[in-house]
């Protein structure tokens, strides 16, 4: 390129900086609309992508009915497609905060692998009593406060933890609370106000709550990439994590039954001993008996016995007596014959001693007789000794001796014959002696006998007496052995009576655990992911709103900007005419000239691009963050750079501007140099079509007349000028309907719609019990109470199919009130009540209706799980704005779906003054109670969405403004410019400056009116566009744009106009009055 | 005094650090009714002192009266009203509003001034009757020029200040556009100031300012007034 030429370029910019710069702007604004929006949800979605990998968020968190324990979360960790595993404990409770006021917290155990927090301040806890804070909600003047657990905690929950209060040593955020969503509980006012971490040893537990799980997966979060795998993995964990929970319940189970088995065996065991011990007792006490009876018997026999040892004694005794009697009457007798005795004795001694001096005498002569006796003797001696049998004989020897004798001696036979008798008297004697003694002998030996007898009998006495005794003991050891066989038995009875008792406990028992055993339900083992995280959930609908206003508002404003763009550089052909023909003339080729144009306009266009891209993705994207920011504040934006969003910019950007500036410079290229040397001629003068309308162009002001008439002449001026007008009052509509369809939809479905406050889930049929017990508790602060049946249905149409929830209630129920004092069902057009469907028919949602297409008397086929359900035909189709609702009587359900109506739900309209977490509290703690929602906190969740809407609307209508700004000037900058000569000319007529002023913006103004006569309707279209792709799957708008919203349009519009004016006067003021005596260029 | 007068006026242009002297103690009279043609080469100081006369630019000292009227102490707006009200203004390119009819164009002025002469009249008296409806692109030259001129006498000025009025047309149309100024001023006793670097003109003239390097070279009391028609240049 030429020197001089890239000079001239270069000059031209410095010349006509104003135009350089509006088609900067222009394209800078559209560019950083465009990028800035299309930029905040990838920026938006990498911070939170990037958040929740850092902080490991996790995948997966079990939660069963039994728990877990150490070993499982150890086993589930192990398991395919499961990369850390960390179970956890969490505890609702009551804390009173400072003021007194009693609150809700949620305490959680850190977990090191999964959940990590962020610390904001202060640290991590280090002891068991030790706590972080929620730093989203409470500030560092939190830090060293003690959170207690409040006295009015149920001691369950106080004996959850470990201590009674823990120390603030830190304030953190947990990827758990991505936003502002704190939860509900079943305790106190049955809202979380906020959380608290402590270390797992705070908590005082038996089995983990919940595990959480993270997975090897790479995936990003919010990619489908992600959530098709998680959803593919979830079934996979389940079964196995379900396999793991089924073994402590197996083992449970099996130690259960075979503590039963055990149980009953010893029970069988006790009875068994019982019934041995009870014969055991029978045996004993038989025996006892038997004993005890032979001991009687023998103790009878022995006293039988004993009575006739005494009989026989005192027989004895008796007869001892008599013998006794005997004996001394023998003693007497003895004594009588001793006398006689010695009487005979004596008679005897006188007969002896007459003897003796005659047997002296006869001595003398037995002396003789001796000598014949020794002779004898001698011979007796020869006999040998043998004299004891032959005393007698030889007495009688003797006798014949003596008789030899007495004849020899006569005088001694006298005296043997005395001797004799002597000796017959002394034999006598010596036989009474003997018989005396042997008397008195018989009597010692009586006497000893009767001693001995004596001595007896005392023995027997004795021993008689001896037995006696030891009957006696014998008795009473008897009855000793009778008593204490009683008692013993008694005992024993009473110990058998024991045992039966303990045994029948023991069977109860049994039968308990038994039925326990029976009733044990298998581990409920759920599998949820992320989706189930409020905060998760919510981020994604969240910021899809700023993707649904970044699909067509960026259209519109290159639009806008690719017009004023060819305006601009239209205009500035048009100035430069005769230097084109001039260089034209000098040779330069129509394509150096096309690219000193194209230099200039898409180098305006280009620096606009970048710096517009650059500026817009980070302010766009950090003002929509900190509009977020309120709602989800968990880490610092993280801007993405799209070098594709930077490069379709710069393309688009290029179109806009080299495009036009090509297009407008053919024209006059065309023209031969000659022709473009010579000044254009002015667009001729015209008669408007309004001067035909003579009866109102008679009555217009002269002034009017010309203003009427130039609006018309600059044609394409006044279109370029009605459609940027129009744009910008388009886009100004839309974003005051995008806020009034927005704004309004939570009034709308929480005032008019549901018209109820709370619903309560129970697991069984609802029954006038619930009801009463609800009515007793809060009778004054409910307004009405229905019962309905809440069940989940698809409606499936071409390409998808929506989940509904699909009501069923009994419009003769006598339980509660009738449905429709809890929903109103009415249609969206003008609020008529929409009639409730009779058999066989359908009430839908205009959601619904929308999505398939539907209208009143078509029919919709619902599908409940693969089951496809007979056609219903819509009966009406009312208004509705959150999730998809359709309503069929209990009648059509039970034919229809073939199921049981059981309502179990429970809606309840309160009255204003009542608080629902309070009654939502009591509920969530009833017997059977399944769920409870405070419409409450719907509405705020919905209103968050709205809201972040709200700041996004602003945005636009900001750079609505903008960017009417910018069209405005840059079309009156050319207005001016083009009409140079003619104000000059206007001034030396002596027009005043707001007169000049007038005769130009009269036809801004008429422009601008008409550019919002013209945009009113566009704003109306481009709204409903706009809102057609503001897709929330949760909810849909209220399509509507308030009166008052066409009149801050177009206020606002006007305003615009008269700010441009307003800088334009004094562009026109300025304009110097000799311009008017300069030639034609 | 007379109807015009110019004291001692002198006009400094300053752009950045360069000074241009345009006019340097200019000082001369014109009469009421007179014809004046204010002759000098291009850059002499004639268009700066046309500016200054018509209220179009300010003096940097001296004094200018018309009809006994200070000029040179008026303010903006007095200088707008004074625009209006006592001057005409031909212009050299006419400068007619192209979307206004030839009447329209007469209207405009006409109705900004206090008495202004009937338009239609005016136009007729410039020979366009048969033309009022046109606009100016389906004029010629030389009738774009006559509205002009309908346009300046129909505010019933004080004085008819003429740029240049022959400037871009031809020799004969531009005979007529001098023959009607002449006449104009003849008939309604108007005071009329022409500008021109043409010293042809100069023998229509009551009175010859001749201008040089931004001062009044001379002034002519023209003796021996040349009828237009006799004129050639």
């Amino acid at each position: 390129m030429k020197q001089a030429f890239r000079k001239n370029i270069f000059r031209t910019i410095k010349k006509s900086m104003g135009r350089y710069m509006a088609i900067f702007a222009i394209i800078a604004l559209g560019v950083g609309f465009f990028s800035g929006l299309k930029a905040s949800k990838p920026s938006m979605l990498y911070t939170a992508q990037d958040y929740l990998r850092e902080r490991q968020m996790f995948d997966y968190r079990l939660i069963s009915t039994w728990g877990f324990d150490q070993e499982e979360v150890e086993a589930i960790r192990a398991l395919d497609g499961v990369a850390e595993a960390e179970g956890a404990v969490w505890e609702d409770f009551l804390y009173p905060d400072e003021s007194g006021r009693e609150i809700c917290f949620k305490a959680l155990s850190i977990t090191e692998s999964v959940n990590t927090l962020t610390l904001l301040s202060g640290r991590l806890p280090q002891a068991d009593n030790e706590c972080v804070l929620d730093g989203y909600r409470y500030s560092e003047d939190m830090i060293g406060t003690e959170i207690t657990i409040g006295e009015n905690n149920s001691s369950e929950t106080r004996d959850a933890f470990v201590h009674d209060s823990y120390t603030v040593v830190g304030l953190v955020r947990s990827p758990l609370y991505m936003n502002m969503e704190r939860g509900t509980t079943t305790i106190g006012n049955g809202k979380v106000e906020g959380f608290i971490f402590l270390p797992l040893s705070g908590f005082d537990y038996e089995y983990y709550k919940e595990v959480y799980v993270k997975t090897p997966l790479e995936a990003l979060a919010f990619t489908e990439e992600y959530q098709d795998s998680i959803e593919d993995g979830a079934q996979e964990l389940e079964d196995g994590s379900a396999a793991i929970a089924d073994i402590r319940y197996n083992r449970e189970l099996a130690d259960a039954r075979e503590e039963i088995a055990d149980a009953r065996e010893e029970l069988a065991d006790g009875e068994q001993e019982l019934a041995d011990a009870k014969k055991e007792l029978e045996e004993k006490t038989g025996d006892a008996r038997k004993e005890l009876a032979d001991a009687r018997e023998e103790l009878e026999r022995g006293e039988q016995e004993l009575a006739d040892a005494q009989k026989i004694l005192d027989d004895g005794k008796r007869e001892l007596t008599a013998r006794e009697q005997e004996l001394a009457d023998g003693e007497s007798a003895l004594v009588d014959g001793e006398a006689q005795y010695q009487a005979g004795l004596t008679d005897y001694e006188n007969g002896r001693s007459q003897y003796e001096a005659g047997y002296s005498q006869y001595q003398a002569g037995l002396a003789e007789y001796e000598k014949n006796l020794a002779q004898y003797q001698a011979f007796l001696a020869m006999l040998g000794g043998n004299t004891a049998g032959y005393e007698e004989q030889l007495a009688a020897t003797e006798a014949s001796l003596e008789q030899a004798k007495e004849q020899l001696d006569a005088t001694g036979a006298l005296l043997s014959a005395t001797k004799n008798e002597l000796d017959q008297g002394k034999a006598a004697l010596d036989a009474s002696r003997g018989q005396l003694d042997a008397s008195r002998a018989q009597m010692e030996e009586g006497r000893r006998q009767i001693e001995a007898a004596r001595k007896e009998l005392a023995t027997g006495q004795r021993e008689i007496d001896d037995n006696q005794k030891k009957i006696a003991d014998g008795w009473k050891e008897y009855e000793d052995g009778c008593s204490e066989l009683e008692e013993e038995v008694a005992d024993a009875e009473a110990e058998i009576a024991d045992a039966e008792e303990e045994l029948a406990d023991g069977r109860q028992e049994l039968a308990d655990a038994e039925e326990e055993l029976a009733d044990v339900e298998e581990p409920e083992l759920y599998v949820l992911d992320r989706n189930t995280n409020v905060g998760y959930a919510c981020y994604e609908n969240d910021i899809s709103i700023v993707e649904g206003v970044a699909k067509i508002f960026p259209v519109f404003f290159f639009l806008i900007a690719a017009l004023v763009c060819s305006t601009t550089m239209t205009r500035m052909v048009d100035d430069e005419r005769t230097q084109i023909g001039t260089l034209r003339a000098l040779g330069y080729t129509q394509g150096a000239i096309l690219a000193k144009y194209a230099i200039y306009s898409g180098s305006a266009a280009g620096l606009g691009a970048i710096v517009g891209y650059l500026a817009g993705v980070r302010s766009f994207t950090t003002s929509i963050w900190t509009a977020y920011n309120m709602l989800y504040g968990f880490s610092e934006l993280i801007i993405v750079d799209n070098i594709w969003l930077l490069l379709i910019s710069l393309l688009v950007a290029l179109i806009c501007s080299v495009g036009t500036t090509y297009a407008a410079c053919r024209l006059e290229l065309k023209h031969a140099p000659a022709e473009l040397i010579r000044p254009k001629a002015p667009p001729a003068g015209k008669r408007i079509l309004l001067e035909r309308v003579t009866l109102l162009w008679k009555h217009l002001k002269f002034l009017h007349k010309v203003s009427a008439r130039n609006v018309f002449r600059f044609k394409k001026r006044m279109i370029m000028m009605i459609l940027g007008i129009s744009g910008c009052t388009a886009l100004v509509v839309t974003g005051f309907g995008v806020k009034d369809s927005v704004t309004n939809i939570v009034n709308v479905q929480y005032d008019e719609i549901l018209q109820y406050d709370l619903s309560a889930t129970y697991s069984k049929e609802l029954t006038f019990d619930i009801l009463e017990e609800i009515k007793e508790e809060f009778g004054s602060e409910i307004e009405t109470a229905a019962s309905v049946m809440e069940t989940s249905a698809e409606a499936p149409f071409e390409g998808g199919s929506k989940s509904v929830t699909l009501l069923v209630s009994d419009p003769q129920a006598a339980l509660g009130d009738p449905v429709t004092d809890s929903i109103n069902f009415h249609q969206e057009k003008d609020g008529s009540a929409v009639e409730l469907p009779g058999d066989g028919e359908i009430l839908i949602d205009n959601r619904l209706a929308g999505e398939l297409s539907l209208e009143v008397g078509d029919t919709i086929t619902l599908k409940v799980g693969d089951q496809e359900k007979p056609p219903l035909t819509v009966a009406g189709i009312f208004e509705n704005y959150v999730y998809f609702y359709a309503y069929v009587n209990s009648a059509t359900y039970e034919e229809y779906f073939g199921e049981a109506y059981e309502p179990k739900t429970l809606y309840l309209s309160l009255q204003k003054e009542a608080d629902p977490y309070r009654i939502s509290s009591y509920l969530s703690d009833m017997k059977d109670a399944a769920g409870v929602n405070v419409i409450a906190d719907m509405r705020i969740r919905v209103q968050n969405i709205m809201q972040s809407m709200n700041f996004i609307i602003a945005l636009v209508i900001g750079s609505a403004a903008a960017l009417a700004f910018i069209v405005l000037f840059n079309l009156g900058n050319i207005n001016i410019s083009e009409r140079v000569r003619e104000i000059a000319t206007l001034k030396v007529l002596g027009f005043y400056p707001r007169e000049s002023g007038a005769y130009v913006f009269r036809e801004s103004m008429v422009l601008s009116v008409m550019g919002i006569v013209v945009g009113l309707p566009l704003g109306v279209l481009l709204h409903t566009f706009v809102m057609s792709q503001l897709k929330v799957d949760m909810v849909s708008f209220h399509v509507q744009i308030l009166p008052l919203s066409y009149v801050y349009s177009v206020v606002a519009v006007i305003g615009f106009t008269v700010c441009v004016d307003l800088i334009m006067r004094r562009k026109i003021e300025r304009i110097d009055m000799a311009e008017s005596l300069k030639s034609i260029e | 005094m007379a109807f015009i007068e110019f004291s001692h006026v002198n006009k400094i242009y300053q752009s950045g650090d360069v000074k241009i002297h345009a006019l340097k103690d200019a000082s001369f009279e014109v009469g009421q009714g007179e014809i004046c043609v204010i002759v000098g080469q291009s850059g002499a100081g004639k268009t700066t002192l046309l500016n200054i006369l018509g209220g179009m630019d300010t003096l940097t000292d001296g004094r200018i009266f018309l009809d006994g009227v200070e000029v040179s102490a008026f303010r903006k707006k007095q200088l707008a009203n004074y625009r209006r009200n006592d001057i005409g203004f031909v212009f050299q390119f006419y400068n007619l509003i192209p979307n206004l009819t030839a009447l329209e164009n007469v209207e405009i002025a006409s109705q900004l001034c206090k008495d202004p002469l009937p338009p239609v009249e005016v136009l007729s008296g410039v020979g366009l009757h048969e033309r009022m409806q046109n606009f100016p692109a389906q004029l010629s030259g030389g009738e774009q020029q006559r509205v002009a001129i309908a346009r300046a006498l129909a505010k019933n000025p004080k004085l008819l200040l003429c740029d240049e009025p022959t400037g871009a047309l031809d020799y004969q149309t531009g005979k007529a556009i001098l023959k009607l100024l002449q006449d104009a001023s003849r008939h309604s006793g108007m005071t009329v100031i022409i500008i021109t670097h043409n010293s042809a003109l100069t023998a229509m003239a009551d009175r010859i300012i001749r201008v040089k390097s931004g001062t009044i070279d001379e002034v002519i009391l023209n003796e021996k007034i040349v009828p237009v028609e006799e004129i050639e240049w």
